[in-house]
């Protein structure tokens, strides 16, 4: 499919799905995806049903849907494939979204480091506008919806939904607290819908084959499909889809297996905000529920494959300066916290911890308990995620004692 | 509102064009344009005038985009134009990593360092840029042509191998993803002799092209191929 033009997406059944959305009523496009109990795929994992039910039955007017393009979790490519190979398709989701909650304004936003992405939305927006698939009557069907593109500039907090909504609104991204949340007071203070690219893509697909069916693929909790951004020491990194319940070992087999046939060492899932696991992980299902019985996250889908050649002090010492340059600074927590891990892990690469390694891998469990306790948004909370899995598996080889040499009392 | 300015050069034609590019030309000298002895005997102001506030960032884009910098002059023309208090402005500006409010060169080279791209050899690429194009963000002379360099977190091409992202100030402006990536391409992409390189991205008739990019595999039973 030629991802410039409007007419070879519909040749290929395209905007069929917007026209079933119609003829079921938003309450039924509602139903179908309540039926399909299909979860976010940004991160967190919320029902998407719940979210566009409230915004829906929300008295408040205007409504404004939003689709979360600012992909910045590291690791993550799954966004971009989608959006420079069917812009279209993301259009016709958000417009199905538009039209079940109620919204006749919608927002893309896209990060700015992706401009084949961001040139092919707008091009095919353009496109759609001219041929009444946004505008004021949306296929002569009796609806308006229209969306505008928006570019981020750089910040990964944009990527959390409160944080993006202020970007929208021409302020520094920072988190708000929750709640209300978005369907209650989101975007300009009104009722808003929020999905991530993937989670939205997958609303045409349950409109095709149902509700019921799409909850048929994939484990009982983990409906659907789900993509993963396969990279790092693999034979061909990519992006791979799969139904839930596959293994982790299926995965990175699929990828072609760790390159040049070294051992594994380890596998950072989710991203930086995620979690490392170790080859005894590679048969857990990747399911959400898979995960969290082995502490770890799916995330945005990334699947970082990490042989033994791989410099893990310093991998850990990059996410720990990753999140102490992209923590906004609002809250004392993440402010705070990130800089004192980031300063950690440099005391225990260069084996001149305070006191003893042992001291400082409980400062480091501090840090992490009150930075996901306490922080504002998800940056804060999985801050630290990261290196705690790295203690967790012996990643990190604190030098001996170091330091005063002294083991506490 | 009774927005007090501090900059000491005003904004220059460029960086006005550059807001008006998004804005559309000013009414009159409530909104930045010139004034004119109507303007005394009425008063713009209050919701209306600060419900523009959203355009903010899209302004701030144009003019990183048009000039390579946020000067305080364009960000004070900004302000006047939207109704928005200047600390909030440059607290917006300052905010996001892709908005200088320093003197830049035209070409900023974002090289990514980030996991997935350090298991790919991105802290060698590092060494040969410093080594090329100087330590980085090191800024050759003042404001204008000019390549610098700074790492960046990551640019969502973990696929490819390690890579950059060229951020082009100028009449001509655009970004360009470059993965795999390379310090011998950076001059290569902003040559004169192919001015179209960058610009090329945005167009719509690249975006057919295909070229870019790995594609999405399945492996559903019974799905066939993409």
């Amino acid at each position: 499919m030629d991802p410039g033009s409007l007419d070879s997406y519909r040749a290929a059944g395209g905007y069929e799905m917007l026209r079933r959305a119609v003829s079921l009523g938003p309450q039924g496009v509602i139903r179908e995806l309540k039926d399909a109990n299909l979860l976010g795929r940004g991160g967190a994992a919320f029902p998407t049903a719940v979210k566009w039910e409230a915004v829906a039955s929300n008295p408040v007017r205007p409504h404004y849907v939003v689709c979360n393009a600012d992909e910045s979790e590291p690791g993550t490519f799954k966004d971009r494939v989608l959006m420079e190979q069917d812009p279209f398709a993301l259009l016709e989701a958000i417009t199905i979204m538009g039209f079940a909650c109620g919204a006749e304004q919608g927002y893309l936003y896209v990060r700015g480091e992706y401009p084949a992405a961001e040139a092919r939305l707008r091009h095919a927006a353009d496109q759609a506008r001219s041929h009444g698939f946004l505008g004021a009557d949306v296929m002569g069907e009796g609806f308006a919806f229209d969306l505008e593109v928006r570019r981020g500039a750089g910040a990964y907090i944009a990527g959390e939904e409160t944080a993006l909504f202020n970007s929208i609104e021409g302020k520094r991204a920072e988190p708000r607290n929750k709640p209300p949340f978005p369907a209650q007071s989101g975007l300009f203070g009104k009722p808003t819908g929020i999905n991530n690219v993937e989670t939205l893509l997958c609303v045409p697909e349950i409109l095709s084959i149902g509700g019921p069916a799409f909850a048929a693929i994939g484990t009982e909790n983990s409906t659907g499909t789900r993509l993963f951004c396969l990279s790092g020491c693999v034979e061909h990194p990519g992006l791979y889809e799969f139904e839930f319940g596959v293994t982790l070992r299926q995965v990175i087999e699929a990828a072609g297996g760790v390159r040049g046939g070294r051992p594994l060492r380890a596998v950072l899932l989710g991203g930086a905000a995620g979690s490392f696991v170790g080859p005894d992980a590679l048969d857990t299902p990747l399911t959400f529920e898979g995960m969290r019985a082995i502490g770890a996250t799916l995330g945005s889908g990334v699947v970082l494959v990490l042989d033994d050649t791989v410099d893990m002090t310093g991998l850990l010492r990059r996410i720990a300066q990753f999140f102490r340059d992209e923590s906004c600074g609002q809250c004392v927590p993440c402010r705070v916290g990130t800089v004192r891990q980031e300063e950690l892990l440099a005391r225990l690469a260069r084996g001149t911890p305070l006191g003893s390694a042992r001291q400082e891998l409980a400062l480091l469990d501090d840090i992490s308990a009150v930075a996901r306790d306490a922080s504002i948004c998800g940056l804060g909370q999985t801050a630290v995620s990261a290196a705690i899995s790295a203690v967790r598996l012996g990643l990190i080889e604190a030098n001996g004692t170091g330091g005063n040499g002294k083991e506490p009392a | 509102m009774d927005l007090r300015l501090g900059a000491a050069t005003p904004a220059t034609d460029d960086e006005r064009a550059a807001v008006a590019s998004v804005l559309g030309p000013p009414a009159g000298g409530w909104d930045g344009g010139e004034r004119t002895a109507a303007d005394a005997h009425v008063a713009f102001g209050g919701h209306a005038a600060r419900a523009r506030r959203h355009l903010l960032l899209p302004v701030l884009h144009a003019v990183q985009e048009r000039v390579g910098w946020i000067s305080p002059g364009a960000l004070d023309h900004i302000c006047v134009r939207l109704t928005v208090a200047p600390a909030e402005a440059y607290g917006v500006a300052s905010f996001y990593a892709l908005f200088r409010t320093s003197p830049s060169s035209s070409a900023v080279v974002h090289v990514c360092d980030d996991v997935a791209c350090q298991v790919n050899g991105a802290e060698q690429i590092c060494e040969q840029m410093e080594h090329r194009f100087g330590a980085e963000g090191t800024v050759p002379g003042s404001n204008g042509p000019g390549i610098t360099w700074q790492r960046s977190p990551c640019l969502g091409q973990c696929d490819r191998g390690s890579a950059a992202m060229i951020q082009h100030a100028g009449a001509d402006p655009g970004r360009l993803v470059l993965a795999p990536f390379g310090p011998d391409q950076v001059r290569s992409a902003l040559a004169p002799a192919q001015p179209a390189t960058v610009a090329s991205l945005l167009a719509p008739a690249a975006a057919a092209g295909g070229a870019r990019g790995s594609g999405l595999a399945r492996f559903l039973p019974g799905g066939g191929g993409v």
